[in-house]
């Protein structure tokens, strides 16, 4: 297995995909492996201060089932994909960036983002720092 | 040597490997990791991980509605 680490993309915010994120990152942690994450898209909005507690979406066409996922999710004491990022950034080996396209689009800053994103950087400082890793798309 | 017993039932992938890690962090080479769980992907989760960390699977058991993962901890550096 590499250990030049892994990237993961995410941007479409929609419930399940913030779950498999949360997964991946405690999961690479548990591994020791180094993990970049890039916020882009939707998904960025759930990384601006305070964010993650707005209404999660689901994703269009699934609402029986994400009800259901959601109870069970529930019942299993799923901790959150926003507590598994900070856990797994305070424990260290994970760094998240956000977009400076979609930051300069909406018009925020570094200030508006929530404290465990590192930096805004653009498309060029992610590709370069993850030349290397195994990139995953969410 | 010590036996270290981990009960990670109740949690989801990858809580059983988190928990299972916290017990491997405070133990010594020789020191066995008993972990019962009942996520189902468990037993192949710890089979990777014990392969790629150099420790030791020493089987596992399926009891009732739970998994219970035997780990002989070999790979820590002195």
């Amino acid at each position: 297995m590499s250990e030049k680490g892994l990237a993961i993309v995410i941007s479409t915010g929609t419930e399940e995909k913030m779950v498999m994120l949360g997964v991946l990152t405690q999961t690479a942690v548990n591994l020791g492996m180094p993990l970049r994450i890039f916020v882009t898209g939707t998904a960025l909005k759930l990384f601006l201060k305070d964010g993650y507690r707005k209404e999660p979406v689901s994703p269009e066409g699934f609402p029986e089932f994400m009800k259901e996922l959601r109870a069970g999710l529930a019942r299993i004491k799923f901790e959150g994909w926003h507590q598994l990022l900070k856990d797994s950034v305070q424990e260290g080996g994970v760094k998240v960036y956000a977009c400076s396209l979609m930051a300069s689009a909406l018009n925020k800053h570094k200030e508006d983002f929530d404290p465990m994103i590192e930096d805004i950087v653009g498309a060029t400082n992610f590709m370069i720092q993850s030349a290397e890793s195994q990139i995953i798309v969410l | 040597m010590t036996t270290m017993n981990v009960d990670s039932r109740g949690t989801a992938c990858p809580g059983p490997i988190t928990d299972l890690i916290r017990a491997y962090k405070k133990a010594q080479n020789g020191d066995m990791i008993v972990l019962v769980a009942n996520d189902p992907g468990v037993v192949p989760d710890s089979k990777a991980w014990c392969e790629r960390t150099k420790n030791v699977f020493v089987g596992s058991k399926n009891i009732e509605d739970y998994f219970e993962i035997t780990i002989q901890v070999t790979g820590k550096r002195a």
